[in-house]
C-alpha cells in the first residue's frame, strides 16, 4: 500500500498500483476538508458583501438617494441578506458535502451532486479530452483539489468536481488519460 | 527526396513553388473594408442628426485596409509530398504546415464579384478544433482546382458549379420547392426586423419628410377609411413579407443539391453567392427532422445535422448545418436520413412514451405558466393584456397534451433517437459513438413524482434546434438509460 505515494510524482505519471485502486467502482465522498474550504470561502464572500453593503448604505444615506424614511427598511432588507449569506456560509458547505459522490470506473467518471436539483454525469473514460487539476489558496491549505475534465460535448465541455484529496485527484487524472491508444481523435 | 514523388504526378505540376493569392484579393480586402467600415459611417454622417461611434469607425478603415493588403502581400503557400504549408505575416511571421490527412474538406464561396474574377474564397477544415486550419480569401478556380487535386487525390471535381455527376444525388431542389421553403421559413419578418433595426441604430426613423406626410394624411382621415386602410393593408404586408422570404429563399438556396460522393456529403447552393460545403460523413453528430405546422401543410420536413470539427464561418456553417436539406417530402424524409447516414436510420424503431404522470405534469405546468402570464400581464399592464392571455390558457393545455402524447424516445441500432413537440415536432438521432456526456437530472418536482430526465450531450450541439433531453420518466427508467448509455457509449469509440 506505499504504492500509493509515488503515485504523487509531479509529472503526474501514477504506478499501476495506484492507477488501478482508484478505479474500484466504489461511491466515495468528497474529502471532510472541503467543508472548512469551502466555509472560509464563503465567510470572505459574506465579509466583502458586508463592506459593500455598508459602503453603499453610507453613500445612499448621504447622497439621498434612498429617502431617509426607507432607510431602516433598506438597512433593515440589507441585513436579512447578510444574515442569509451567513447561514449559507456555515451550514451549506455541509449540505453539499453529505450531497456529492463520485465513482471511478473501467467505464469512466461519474459525478452525483446537487441538494435540491440532483444530478448524475458520467463522462466516458474514452471522451475525456484532457483534464486539469487545480487548487486554490484555500483548498491547498486543506489538501483538496478540483478535478475538470473536458470533453467534445457542447453543454458538459466541462465537468468538474471540487473536494477531492489533492493525491487521489491526481490518481484519478492519471487513470482517466490513460485510457488507451490515442486521443479520442 | 519529396520532389522526386512530386515529378511523377505532373511534370508541369507548380509543386514545390510557392504561390500567392490571387491578384483581386486586394480588391476584395478593400471592398469587405468599405463594406463594414465606410459605409455604415457614411450612413451616420449623411443621415444622423447627433453624434454617433459609426463616424469613428470610418477612420479605421486606413489601417485596417493598409493591414490587409500587408497580409495579401505576406500569404504564401506550396505543396509538399503530403503537406500544405502556409506562410504569412510581416512583423508576427507564422509558417504552418498542415498534412493532406487532417484536412477533412475544402469549402468555397463565391460571391458575385468573385465569379467575375473567376475566384473564390477557400476554406480547409480540419477534424478538431473550432477554427478552419487555413483560409485564402481569394484563389483562382486553377488554383483551387489544383490544391483539390492533391489534397484529395483520388477524388477529382472542377469548380463550384460542377460537382461529380457519377455521384448519387441525395436531394434537389426545384423553383417550387424553394417557393414552398419561403413559404415556411417566413424570413420577410425578420428581415424588416433587421432593416428597421439598422435604421433606427443610425437615427433614420425620426422626423422626417416622409413621416410627416404620412401623418398629416392619417389624421384627415375619418375614422371609417382608417379602419379600411389597416384592414387593406394587412393582407398587402403580409404578401410582402411572403415576397421578401421567397425571394430571401430563392437567392440564398438556387440550384439546391446534397450529393453524397464517398465518405462525403456535399451541398452546393446559391444564386448570386454560390456556396460548396462538404461535410464528411462521420463528422455528423446529429440528426435532427424539424417539422412546423406550415411543413406539415405541405407534406414536406426538413431535415438538420449537427457537426464537430470546423469553422464558425456563418454562410457556410448555416448551409451545412441548419440548411442542410431543408426540405423534403415526408415520405422521402426517413429515407434520406438513412442516405445521409446508414447508422442514424429512425425507421422502424420501438417508441418509449414517456412516464404515466408526465401529461399531467405537462398540462399542469401549461396551466401554471400562462397563469403567471395572465396575472402578471393584468397587473402590469391592463386587465385586457390579462384576459388576452387568460384565453391562451386551453391553447396551452392543448400544446401539453399533445406534447405529452408525441414524446418518445427510442433505442436504435446503434444509438438513440427522442421525438417531441406539439405543432412544431421534432425528431432527433445520435448514435453512441457520438455521444460525450450523460446526465440524469432531478429536479425536486421530479423527486415528488418519482422522475427523472436523462439528457445526451453531442460536440457541436445548436443548429439543429433540438437535443436529446428526455423528461419526465420513471426514476428506474431514467437510472437504466443512463446507466445503458453510459456503458454502450463508453464501448463505442468516438472518432471527430
Amino acid at each position: 500500500m506505499a504504492e500509493h505515494e509515488s503515485g504523487l510524482a509531479i509529472d503526474g505519471a501514477a504506478d499501476e498500483d495506484a492507477a488501478v485502486d482508484v478505479a474500484d467502482g466504489a461511491v466515495r465522498g468528497l474529502d471532510p476538508g472541503f467543508v472548512p474550504a469551502e466555509q472560509i470561502g464563503s465567510w470572505i464572500f459574506v465579509a466583502v458583501v458586508v463592506v459593500l453593503a455598508t459602503g453603499g448604505l453610507i453613500v445612499a444615506a448621504k447622497a439621498e438617494w434612498i429617502p431617509s424614511f426607507w432607510m431602516p427598511w433598506a438597512i433593515a432588507a440589507a441585513a436579512a441578506v447578510v444574515l442569509l449569506l451567513c447561514w449559507t456560509a456555515a451550514f451549506w458547505p455541509r449540505i453539499e458535502y453529505r450531497h456529492t459522490s463520485y465513482l471511478v470506473s473501467e467505464l469512466g467518471l461519474e459525478i452525483r451532486k446537487g441538494v435540491v436539483w440532483r444530478s448524475r454525469v458520467n463522462v466516458p473514460r474514452s471522451r475525456i479530452q484532457h483534464t486539469d487539476v487545480s487548487q486554490g489558496p484555500i483548498q491547498r491549505r486543506y489538501g483538496i483539489a478540483t478535478l475538470v475534465v473536458h470533453t467534445a460535448g457542447t453543454e458538459s465541455s466541462q465537468v468538474e468536481i471540487s473536494g477531492l484529496p489533492l493525491d487521489r485527484a491526481h490518481a484519478i487524472r492519471d487513470f482517466l488519460i490513460n485510457w488507451g491508444d490515442g486521443d479520442g481523435v | 527526396m519529396e520532389s522526386d514523388r512530386g515529378a511523377e504526378t505532373e511534370p508541369e505540376s507548380r509543386f514545390g513553388i510557392e504561390q500567392r493569392l490571387h491578384p483581386s484579393s486586394l480588391l476584395f480586402t478593400v471592398g469587405r473594408n468599405i463594406q463594414t467600415l465606410l459605409i455604415p459611417g457614411l450612413l451616420v454622417y449623411l443621415f444622423s442628426r447627433g453624434d454617433n461611434w459609426d463616424v469613428w469607425l470610418m477612420v479605421l478603415f486606413v489601417p485596417v485596409t493598409a493591414f490587409g493588403i500587408i497580409h495579401y502581400a505576406t500569404v504564401r503557400y506550396r505543396f509538399g509530398a503530403d503537406e500544405i504549408v502556409v506562410r504569412s505575416g510581416l512583423i508576427n511571421r507564422n509558417v504552418r504546415h498542415i498534412p493532406f490527412a487532417r484536412i477533412q474538406n475544402i469549402d468555397l464561396r463565391q460571391n458575385l464579384f468573385h465569379r467575375l474574377f473567376g475566384v473564390s474564397e477557400v476554406r480547409l477544415e480540419t477534424a478538431a478544433g473550432s477554427e478552419p486550419e487555413a483560409e485564402f480569401k481569394v484563389l483562382s478556380t486553377a488554383a483551387v482546382d489544383e490544391m483539390r487535386a492533391r489534397v484529395f487525390p483520388q477524388t477529382g471535381e472542377s469548380d463550384v458549379d460542377e460537382v461529380a455527376d457519377a455521384a448519387p444525388v441525395l436531394l434537389e431542389l426545384g423553383l417550387d420547392d424553394l417557393v414552398i421553403l419561403g413559404l415556411i421559413v417566413n424570413r420577410g419578418l425578420a428581415m424588416v426586423a433587421a432593416v428597421l433595426g439598422i435604421a433606427w441604430q443610425f437615427d433614420l426613423l425620426e422626423e422626417t419628410a416622409f413621416s410627416t406626410w404620412v401623418d398629416a394624411r392619417v389624421s384627415d382621415m375619418s375614422a371609417r377609411d382608417l379602419l379600411l386602410l389597416s384592414l387593406l393593408a394587412v393582407p398587402v404586408v403580409a404578401l410582402l413579407l411572403v415576397l421578401l422570404s421567397v425571394t430571401w429563399t430563392i437567392l440564398r438556396l438556387w440550384a439546391f443539391r446534397l450529393v453524397a460522393v464517398d465518405d462525403d456529403l456535399r451541398v452546393s447552393c446559391g444564386l448570386l453567392t454560390r456556396i460548396a460545403a462538404t461535410v464528411p460523413r462521420h463528422r455528423i453528430q446529429f440528426v435532427t427532422i424539424h417539422e412546423t405546422i406550415v411543413h406539415r401543410w405541405f407534406g414536406r420536413v426538413s431535415l438538420r445535422v449537427e457537426t464537430a470539427g470546423g469553422g464558425e464561418d456563418e454562410g457556410n456553417t448555416n448551409i451545412s448545418r441548419r440548411w442542410f436539406a431543408p426540405l423534403v417530402r415526408r415520405d422521402e424524409a426517413l429515407e434520406l436520413v438513412r442516405d445521409v447516414q446508414p447508422r442514424m436510420a429512425v425507421d422502424g424503431v420501438d417508441w418509449q412514451p414517456l412516464a404515466d404522470g408526465a401529461r399531467a405534469r405537462m398540462v399542469r405546468r401549461a396551466v401554471i405558466g400562462w397563469s403567471v402570464v395572465t396575472l402578471a400581464g393584468a397587473i402590469v399592464l391592463s386587465p385586457w393584456v390579462g384576459l388576452a392571455a387568460a384565453l391562451l390558457i386551453p391553447f396551452g393545455v392543448w400544446s401539453a397534451w399533445r406534447d405529452a402524447r408525441y414524446s418518445a424516445w427510442a433505442w436504435t441500432p446503434n444509438g438513440i433517437a427522442y421525438r417531441s413537440g406539439a405543432f412544431t415536432r421534432r425528431l432527433s438521432a445520435t448514435l453512441f459513438e457520438k455521444t460525450q456526456v450523460v446526465a440524469l437530472h432531478e429536479t425536486p418536482f421530479d423527486r415528488r413524482w418519482r422522475m427523472a430526465s436523462v439528457r445526451v450531450d453531442t460536440a457541436g450541439a445548436g443548429p439543429a434546434g433540438h437535443a436529446i433531453r428526455v423528461p419526465y420518466l420513471e426514476r428506474a427508467v431514467a437510472e437504466e438509460l443512463r446507466g445503458e448509455l453510459a456503458v454502450r457509449s463508453e464501448r463505442a469509440e468516438f472518432r471527430w
